[in-house]
């Protein structure tokens, strides 16, 4: 077992790599540790890319050592992660080997499901497990498409048959049924504001090369999450250039500790930026009047009702203060319309949309915000000042020819921020306050993820409704399970969905789900109301689920289709834009990657596979191939590509996986650059010129409006009132006026679920995502490489953290034990005290906690934060869909 | 040659990136760790914040751990101390001489104190913790042996904030003598008298 030196120097690699490093070296004779004692016989590297969390950018190579994966790094050629990985990602191999995952096709032999219940599983062949699930989703698709619901989620996230953002996903498309449900995101609906103001998704990013002033309101700027695919390094680069980064959060986290901490009480953002808007409007009163004249609603003329006051011919109408007279927002005679003010058009009084805004936020004083969010009114004051200082109104920038406005600050909200029953007007009003200084998509402002022309005007002049912002139509009984028609700007219903399912007579529904196909969603884990999402599943009279490991959905499963690790999984991405920020080194870079799997260890397959065999038993087989012939192939989650026509696929015959993407990845980057070509590459990176990042380019000037009053806001909640009233409606848990107030062009402060808590539920519970436990893809919260080191070196990992003096006051001391009981849910966990945390705030860190064993004690024994959250009826944001992510609690020691 | 490391905790984001590719790289058994972040708060509220420190070994030049190592195990190389474990007696006089806690005693069989508790050893733990050695003192090598390749020692290849330069403290040339220059890095606990060749900037 131990060698000496002059043993390991036999090796070729040592010895060659010795000499070519020259007289400088010399190593003694000796043995140290992590030497392989005897060289492996064979070794082997899989270029890939990483899917240890939902960015998916970072290049990746796998080094197996007589098959045994025994190293993933980061690929140093990659100029996304530059050879960097974070810990989720170094931990890849220790996720394919988890002794949890299911290692054959399942098949349930106790027909009582409950998450207590033991499924008697027996093993089953590939054969008799696809054609038991075929038949029974076969029966269903003859009889009525719609009642088969397909969950998916992170768990299973490359975007092929089970994600088509933005296009339609494959599975569900093929098969017939509207349900297509997403887990993820409803504990992370940060996207509705961005589509209505950016006309982009998913998120929006900071210029980190130019931005000089950064508000980071419940917002993970980069360090935070220790991301490895830019944005730690760029945050850090643009503090040492001297951007100031403020993080407006109840917790002080590494961003905070870095830049500035803003305490504020979990629930309260909205005060906080009205009173910001309310500072820049009535006390500093400098705007970017040229932006917003010019590139925003502001100066649309609004009516008694709330619309646009429209020409005969239907168009907006602005006030040109040179002619005297109203003007159609696009008459080439109005070459600067009044921004504020109100006049007299055809016998009414017509004030602008910006002076209906402005008056809306005069009693947004930063006393009053103080008051309930404890941020001190002067310490608002001195924020909304630095802003707009730094904000450099007026300037400009020359990138490539093109002349850009330059406006190097930026406000971005986000999950801590927006995941609330008041999110969607959190996010909009943030939208304003960029707007207000000019910092929407120009240099050095709030980018989005999408480059291109996204801010393309609809027929009002205004950036066009697209994707969650298009809404979903209206229809009575409703279509969806999810009950998308009551919420059309949705991003994902899978709380509703589960409710439907228990109830569907309740919602309106005119179908039961006889049917489940889970593909990497798991609503009892990764969602609210644990307990009723399983009673859902358990009802559903057959659910097939393709399988990494024993979860809780899989406990519930009648079949499980066991699926490759993430390394083993043939793997392709196109990531065609700055996904998480825009940096000096990367701006423009669109890479394609292709991840070469490492031979299974089990009986597994690739989770698409077994989805395009399931088509086939189905009888879907066509309807999938002419999907990919007539529409795209889905390539990352904002990339698709058509199929070149000697790429096209033949109807009656069925294509692997690997052949589809072999195909689709020739037509994306030509003749003979398909699979065995990216086998080798690992990528290809391609670069857009850097004034092409900036959306302004595509319609600069006055060539498009972002809206500052959200008037396609109203219209999405004036339509939804009225198709209710003719049905004598009313969704559940809102009233018709409730409802009315989520969807109105102004931002407003209102009370929400949060602030009306019993007074005994004194503390409010909030969650953050960390380093080593962020989302649960790769079984992230099983990996004992990851609960080593939060547990030897995160002192704030499965504990719940209590601000000193509020622990002090309530008699706890670091280590007691508590139990955290909320209006829905009952958890217990250990206090650690600190400093860093808002003292209303209970602390509880990470994606952590189960509800079953099968996924090992460890995993099981964390705390579950989820359990304490509800989404039930009224109390999540009927607008996105958000469930609250902050929730009153009261604690006693046990 | 004198091999030195380069940390700046202004960009370290405490992500722990770096424990766990030196746990993958070195196969460490069970919950053995060479590299290590630590963390403390400082101030208290609402004037508080967050400090984070990545450790390990620091490579000391006046090495109290090779010292009073009876045996000679530990040694220097290239501005590196090595553990020889042929050599070592697990005597643990060098686990409580050296001032940065940077050592560890393998108390158990590789093989028995498991990651997947209760579970067999995977082919990881059977290919790479298999080849530690119980009864023995590990720590940081720098990654030597990738070192030797010419590759970057594994915490300083993943390290998301690029927080870390290593380099030749012989060069003035290279990168990591002109950074510990520029940004007028120091080594911890200097008192001590060993001569670290880890040198951190920033507050700490």
């Amino acid at each position: 077992m131990r060698l000496s030196r002059r043993d390991l120097l036999k090796g070729t690699a040592a010895a060659g790599t010795l000499a070519a490093l020259g007289g400088g070296w010399r190593f003694a004779e000796r043995s140290v540790f992590a030497q392989k004692a005897t060289p492996p016989q064979k070794v082997e590297y899989f270029k890939g890319y990483c899917r240890m969390c939902m960015h998916d950018d970072c290049a990746n190579i796998t080094r197996v050592e007589d098959g045994i994966a025994v190293k993933v790094e980061g690929n140093p050629e990659s100029p996304i992660n530059k050879g960097t990985l974070c810990p989720r990602g170094n931990s890849a191999i220790i996720s394919m080997y988890n002794p949890y995952r299911v290692k054959a096709p399942m098949k349930r032999t106790n027909p009582k499901k409950g998450l207590n219940e033991d499924p008697g599983w027996v093993e089953i062949s590939w054969d008799e497990a696809l054609d038991l699930v075929a038949s029974k989703f076969r029966a269903i698709r003859e009889k009525d498409p719609r009642r088969l619901m397909h969950l998916v989620g992170f768990g299973m996230m490359d975007y092929f048959t089970t994600f088509g953002a933005p296009h339609l996903p494959v599975f569900t498309a093929s098969f017939g049924t509207p349900n297509h449900v997403t887990n993820n995101g409803a504990l992370c609906a940060i996207h509705y504001a961005t589509w209505v103001a950016q006309g982009a998704f998913p998120v929006p990013i900071v210029d980190y090369q130019r931005c000089n002033y950064h508000l980071a309101i419940g917002r993970t700027a980069g360090p935070n999450a220790g991301f490895a695919n830019g944005p730690t390094r760029a945050v850090a680069k643009a503090m040492e250039r001297g951007m100031r980064l403020v993080s407006v959060d109840p917790r002080c986290s590494v961003e905070g500790s870095k830049g500035e901490w803003v305490p504020i009480k979990p629930g309260q953002d909205l005060a906080f930026i009205l009173a910001l808007i309310h500072v820049i409007l009535y006390e500093i009163k400098k705007v970017d009047v040229e932006f917003l004249t010019h590139r925003t609603n502001g100066p649309y003329l609004i009516n008694a009702a709330g619309d646009y006051l429209r020409s005969s011919a239907g168009k907006p109408l602005m006030w040109d203060p040179a002619a005297g007279q109203a003007k159609e927002f696009d008459d080439p005679s109005l070459a600067r319309p009044a921004l504020e003010g109100e006049y007299q058009v055809n016998g009414t009084t017509a004030p602008t949309a910006f002076t209906l805004i402005k008056a809306a936020m005069r009693s947004y004083t930063p006393e009053w915000a103080e008051e309930r969010s404890t941020v001190p009114a002067a310490t608002i004051r001195r924020i909304a000042n630095e802003f707009v200082e730094h904000a450099m109104i007026g300037a400009t920038i020359e990138i490539n020819g093109t002349t850009f406005p330059y406006r190097p600050v930026a406000v971005i909200c986000a999950r801590g921020s927006i995941n609330h029953e008041n999110g969607t007007t959190v996010d909009l009003a943030s939208k304003i306050l960029n707007e207000l200084v000019g910092a929407l998509d120009v240099p050095g402002g709030v980018l989005s993820t999408m480059r291109g022309p996204v801010l393309q005007p609809d027929a009002d002049g205004t950036v066009m409704k697209q994707g969650e912002y298009a809404g979903v139509p209206f229809s009575y009984p409703p279509v969806h399970t999810d009950l998308a028609e009551f919420f059309p700007g949705r991003h994902a219903l899978p709380h509703m969905a589960f409710r439907a399912i228990l109830d569907p007579a309740k919602y309106g529904l005119d179908y039961p789900i006889e049917g489940l196909f889970v593909c990497g969603g798991n609503p009892v884990s990764s969602l609210a109301d644990p307990e009723l999402m399983a009673e859902a599943i358990a009802k559903v009279p057959f659910t097939a689920s393709i399988a990494y490991h024993f979860d809780e959905v899989a406990q519930l499963s009648d079949v499980l289709l066991p699926e490759h690790a993430m390394l083993e999984r043939l793997g392709t991405n196109t990531s065609d834009a700055d996904f998480a920020g825009v940096f000096e080194d990367t701006i423009g870079i669109s890479v394609t990657m292709v991840r070469k799997p490492v031979p299974p260890i089990y009986n597994t397959r690739h989770a698409h596979n077994i989805s395009i065999d399931l088509l086939e038993r189905i009888g879907a087989l066509q309807e999938m191939n002419g999907f990919f012939n007539n529409a795209v192939v889905p390539m990352g989650e904002l990339a698709a590509v058509p199929l070149a026509p000697q790429h096209k696929l033949q109807m009656d015959r069925k294509y692997t996986i690997e052949e589809i993407w072999d195909r689709a990845l020739q037509s994306m980057h030509g003749d003979g650059k398909g699979l065995e070509y990216f086998f080798e590459q690992g990528m290809v990176v391609h670069r857009v010129p850097e004034e092409q990042c900036y959306n302004y380019f595509y319609f600069p000037g006055n060539k498009t409006r972002h809206p500052l009053f959200f008037w396609g806001v109203k219209e999405h909640g004036d339509i939804l009132l009225a198709n209710l009233a003719k049905h004598n409606l009313e969704v559940p848990g809102w009233s018709n006026a409730d409802l009315k107030k989520r969807y109105e062009p102004i931002p407003s402060y209102y009370e929400t679920n949060l602030m009306r808590a019993p007074t005994e539920y004194d503390l409010i519970a909030i969650n953050w995502k960390t380093p080593a436990s962020m989302f649960r893809m790769g079984g992230v919260d099983q990996l004992p490489w990851l609960h080593q080191v939060q547990e030897e070196y995160d002192p704030y990992f499965n504990v719940a953290c209590l601000n000193a003096q509020t622990a002090q006051a309530k008699g706890l001391v670091d280590g007691d034990r508590v139990v955290i009981e909320s209006l829905y849910g009952k958890i217990e966990a250990k206090i650690r005290t600190s400093q860093l945390f808002h003292p209303t705030t209970l602390g509880i860190a990470g994606a952590t906690g189960r509800l079953v064993d099968s996924v090992g004690s460890k995993a099981r024994s964390l705390i579950h934060f989820n359990s304490l959250i509800s989404a039930k009826e009224g109390t999540f944001d009927p607008v996105m869909g958000a469930v609250d992510i902050g929730v009153a609690v009261k604690i006693r020691k046990v | 040659m004198r091999y030195g490391m380069f940390i700046d905790l202004d960009r370290c984001a405490g992500c722990t990136a770096c424990i766990v590719a030196c746990k993958q790289e070195n196969g460490t058994p069970g919950t053995l760790h060479y590299s290590r972040v630590l963390v403390r708060e400082v101030g208290e509220y609402p004037n508080a914040s967050l400090a984070v420190i990545p450790t390990g070994c620091m490579h000391c030049e006046n090495a109290p751990c090779v010292q009073v190592c009876p045996v000679g195990a530990s040694y220097y190389e290239n501005g590196m101390v090595l553990v020889d474990q042929e050599r070592c007696i697990g005597c643990r006089a060098c686990v409580n001489a050296c001032p940065f806690g940077a050592r560890t005693y393998n108390h158990y069989d590789p093989l028995k104190q498991l990651y997947y508790e209760g579970q067999e050893p995977t082919p990881f733990e059977q290919a790479k913790a298999a080849q530690h050695l119980k009864g023995t003192v590990e720590k940081c090598t720098f990654c030597v042996h990738r070192v030797k390749e010419g590759l970057l020692p594994a915490c300083v290849l993943t390290c998301v904030a690029q927080a870390r330069v290593f380099g030749d403290l012989d060069d003035p040339d290279s990168e990591l003598v002109k950074i510990i220059r520029e940004r007028n890095a120091r080594p911890l606990n200097p008192e001590a008298g060993t001569v670290p060749h880890v040198f951190y900037a920033g507050s700490f």
